[in-house]
């Protein structure tokens, strides 16, 4: 199945869930991590943009995510975005280091979602923490995006 | 002065109603009409005091002159239908 | 060398200064409009009640109602001007943190968008306006300010038959955004800048709004206010009319070419000027008194242009909408009988058809928008109507297109009061229903106004009065009422003149009682883009209706003199109030009339 899903992703380079080196400071205000440190897939693999079909854009906004959008970042940077990996059409993207949300965001994961609905493909955000899924509910977004 | 000219138009307008209003009641006082003469006749319209006092005083020197002989019958008939059917004056 | 256009005469000129509050006029004003009420009732009391003329009701009720209507206008427009808030300045904004919780994440300084709308202007007029955007000055060199044309015209080159904007933005080096649709007018346009920019705040101008450098400056600070969703600046039309000496055009239509005579043309009648802003363009009273007033009671709605937005407060308006469309279909999808599978693939067309619509599709996207904003009971939003002018732009320079304007205006408002009636939206306070629908209510005021316009010619064809009373009660309940009523209305003006605005407001009766026809007959409202060149269209048939009831008028004045020279008037008194009035009307009604036929004098312009 994995073979059949590079297959009609070919662009995919990825085999588990990225889990980017987010430019971000930690709820204690910890130092950014050093995204030089990261291991040779993830450099290799590291990609601004998804690139689920042959026609995406890579300035195609409907497709990735910019952390910055989320919480409001610094500054501008390649690492500030959330890459996903599709298993069994499915699309994960890990919230783990994402921490806060304004809507801004929210319409940014509404967006992504319709757009690789289109393409046939759900989409599913993992590690969101308790915050994130309250201001979701709260919207009554839980039925739109799939968060666990 | 160019600062209070925005008080011109309302006061314009002010001065326009006041001629317009003592011009009205000046024609009426030298070419009477029906305007202001006619009773509304309203299930709520009442008959002020005053109006009464009129009236009633309108009546009695109407019944005194028949009654000294200054109208006859007819002209008694058809001032009593005015007075009766007009408002009071 | 920047492509010269009609308005380049006019860039000396500099806006007016907002009017000065002043608590004293205002509880002047409270106490007037108090006995205006009071006196107004009491006047539509007696009329309703003692001075009806029963032998001639079909003229009677009809000019008592068109009255009542009018005293709820006015009403209205007391309980609007009741009193002044306009908030308090602050600094501009520097960091995220000022204006949003950031909920411990890092601050960084803030990112501002401007955009200018375009479609199908001059791509040197917008060049203009992409000029002063780049002039806008900031204290923060961190703070990020991006300029983005929106062209929904789509000028990118690719059709050599039209002006290339693309061009110009790479010229101006600023960016330019496109979209290969003109879905949702001018709202649609916006959605996609905004899915493709990401500036916190983004400021909204049109082609031709032309910001002054301080724009930024004395807006963003507002937004520390969390709740504060936008705020409006007025927009200040810097190419109206000038006055013009009555004497110089006497003297060039008369072609008088004696100087002597001129000499004495100009001694007579030159220092009365005349067709000062004749189109009517001036909204000085709109924003400097009727939007500001609204702060009071936050109502103050965003009229497009010159406003500045927060992107969060949209962003979540936009998500609202979202879900609240997609719950009112899951509920009706619940209710009809369809198997699971078959529930489910509705379900995904419906979330694919549904869009994130910051700004409501419709020709009036600003003010609907506004009020869903306000009506948002969680975040309960605040909207502020800036005093001081930040912007200039360009008005219409012709009837044809002053009435197009004016119409799409008309249509989108009496729209929004069919579909989505302030009075009965939820989350609205009772003070901002009454804002909104006063909006509202005054785009039926042709209806009245027709009446008011009629009855003197039905007075002077019939001879039937509208009104008996006892003695001159009419003018015992009416004239205070009036000059109370005046007295009111300009303290709460106070510093700026009415008189061009009140003959417009009647004289604009024809077009607005089309929009209240195309309004019910159910007609689509469209998004006229508002032509920005000068013209000098001869829009005859827009004044055909204000010449006809001129016409009648004065035909019924002259019949009425021939019958008060052959002594068979009844009622003279009356044919002197019904003229006065006349004169009033025609008086309202030839602006419109002069302004269609208006083309500037050879006279040089005088400098202000």
């Amino acid at each position: 199945m994995i073979n059949t899903l590079l297959a009609n992703f070919a662009p995919l380079r990825l085999t588990a869930i990225l889990i980017l080196n987010i430019n971000i400071t930690t709820m204690e205000n910890k130092p950014i991590p050093d995204t030089k440190n990261k291991s040779s897939n993830e450099s290799d693999v590291y990609l601004k943009n998804l690139r689920l079909t042959e026609t995406l854009n890579v300035n195609d906004s409907k497709s990735k995510i910019r952390a910055n959008e989320l919480f409001q970042m610094s500054n501008d940077h390649p690492a500030d975005e959330l890459a996903g990996v599709c298993i069994e059409d499915v699309h994960y993207y890990d919230f783990k280091n994402v921490q806060s949300i304004n809507n801004t965001g929210l319409a940014s994961l509404i967006d992504l979602t319709k757009y690789l609905l289109q393409k046939g493909l759900k989409v599913q955000f993992v590690n969101v923490n308790e915050k994130i899924k309250e201001k979701i509910t709260a919207l009554e977004l839980d039925k739109v995006l799939q968060c666990s | 002065m160019k600062k209070y000219s925005f008080l011109f138009k309302p006061l314009f307008y002010i001065l326009s109603l006041a001629f317009a209003t003592w011009l009205v009641i000046k024609i009426e006082e030298v070419r009477p009409s029906d305007f202001g003469q006619t009773e509304t006749k309203t299930p709520n319209s009442r008959i002020t005091k005053e109006e009464l006092l009129n009236r009633k005083k309108n009546l009695r020197t109407l019944f005194r002159e028949f009654k000294e002989g200054k109208i006859d019958s007819t002209q008694f008939d058809n001032k009593l239908t005015f007075l009766l059917e007009a408002p009071a004056n | 060398m920047l492509k010269q256009f009609y308005f380049n005469q006019f860039e000396y000129r500099r806006p007016y200064k907002a009017i000065s509050e002043n608590k004293y006029r205002t509880l002047l004003f409270q106490f007037l409009s108090i006995l205006t009420i009071a006196l107004g009732i009491a006047y539509l009391n007696w009329r309703w009640r003692y001075s009806l003329n029963l032998d001639a009701l079909w003229f009677s009720v009809p000019l008592v109602v068109a009255e009542t209507l009018s005293f709820i206008s006015t009403v209205m427009i007391i309980i609007n001007f009741w009193s002044n808030s306009d908030p308090e300045k602050t600094p501009p904004i520097h960091y995220l943190s000022e204006i949003e919780d950031i909920q411990n994440g890092k601050d960084r300084p803030i990112r501002i968008d401007i955009f200018i709308a375009s479609y199908n202007e001059d791509v040197e007029l917008v060049r203009y306006s992409i000029i002063d955007a780049k002039k806008a000055i900031y204290p923060y060199d961190d703070v990020h300010i991006q300029i983005h044309v929106l062209d929904d015209g789509r000028r990118d080159g690719r059709d050599p038959l039209k002006e290339n904007m693309k061009k110009v933005a790479e010229e101006e080096n600023v960016n330019y955004l496109i979209r290969e649709h003109n879905q949702g007018y001018k709202a649609g346009n916006l959605k996609n800048a905004l899915e493709n920019t990401n500036g916190d705040l983004f400021v909204i101008l049109d082609a031709d709004t032309r910001v002054f450098p301080e724009f930024l400056i004395n807006t963003t600070g507002y937004f520390r206010k969390r709740k504060v969703a936008w705020v409006q600046t007025p927009q200040w039309f810097y190419d109206t009319t000038a006055p013009e000496k009555l004497s110089s055009i006497i003297n060039s239509k008369l072609l008088i070419s004696n100087k002597k005579i001129s000499r004495l043309v100009d001694f007579i009648f030159g220092k009365v000027e005349i067709n000062e802003d004749i189109f009517g363009n001036e909204p000085r009273l709109f924003y400097d008194v009727i939007l500001r007033k609204r702060n009071f009671h936050n109502a103050a709605f965003c009229c497009g242009a010159g406003s500045i937005h927060r992107r969060e407060a949209v962003m979540n308006h936009a998500i609202k909408s979202f879900v609240q469309q997609i719950k009112i279909f899951e509920s009706n999808l619940s209710k009809s009988k369809i198997d699971i599978n078959e529930l489910h693939n509705l379900k995904k067309a419906l979330l694919l058809e549904q869009e994130l619509i910051p700004f409501k599709f419709h020709a009036s996207e600003d003010i609907y928008t506004s009020m869903m904003l306000h009506a948002d009971k969680e975040n309960r939003w605040e909207s502020i109507q800036h005093s001081e002018v930040e912007c200039k732009m360009l008005s219409t320079q012709d009837v044809d297109s002053w009435i197009k304007q004016h119409q799409r205006y008309a249509e989108g408002s009496l729209d929004i009061a069919f579909k989505d009636n302030p009075l009965l939206i939820k989350g609205l306070s009772l003070r901002q229903k009454i804002c909104y629908f006063s909006t509202i209510w005054s785009y039926f005021a042709p209806l009245w106004i027709l009446i008011f316009l009629l009855c003197p010619i039905a007075f002077f064809f019939s001879l039937s009065l509208p009104v008996k009373a006892y003695s001159f009660d009419f003018f015992k309940y009416f004239l205070p009422f009036q000059i109370m009523n005046t007295i009111t209305i300009a303290i709460g003006c106070w510093g700026i003149s009415t008189r061009r605005g009140d003959q417009y407001y009647i004289s604009s009766f024809w077009f607005m009682l089309m929009a209240i026809y195309s309004v019910i007959r159910g007609k689509k409202v469209k998004f006229n883009v508002t032509p920005k060149d000068k013209g000098f269209a001869k829009s005859t048939q827009h004044i055909l209706p204000h010449i006809i009831i001129i016409a009648l008028s004065i035909t019924g004045i002259l019949y009425n003199v021939y019958l008060i020279l052959w002594g068979h008037h009844p009622v003279i008194s009356g044919f002197a109030a019904n003229t006065f009035w006349c004169l009033f009307n025609i008086t309202a009604l030839s602006i419109m009339i002069r302004a269609a036929y208006w083309k500037p004098t050879e006279v040089k312009e005088q400098l202000i």
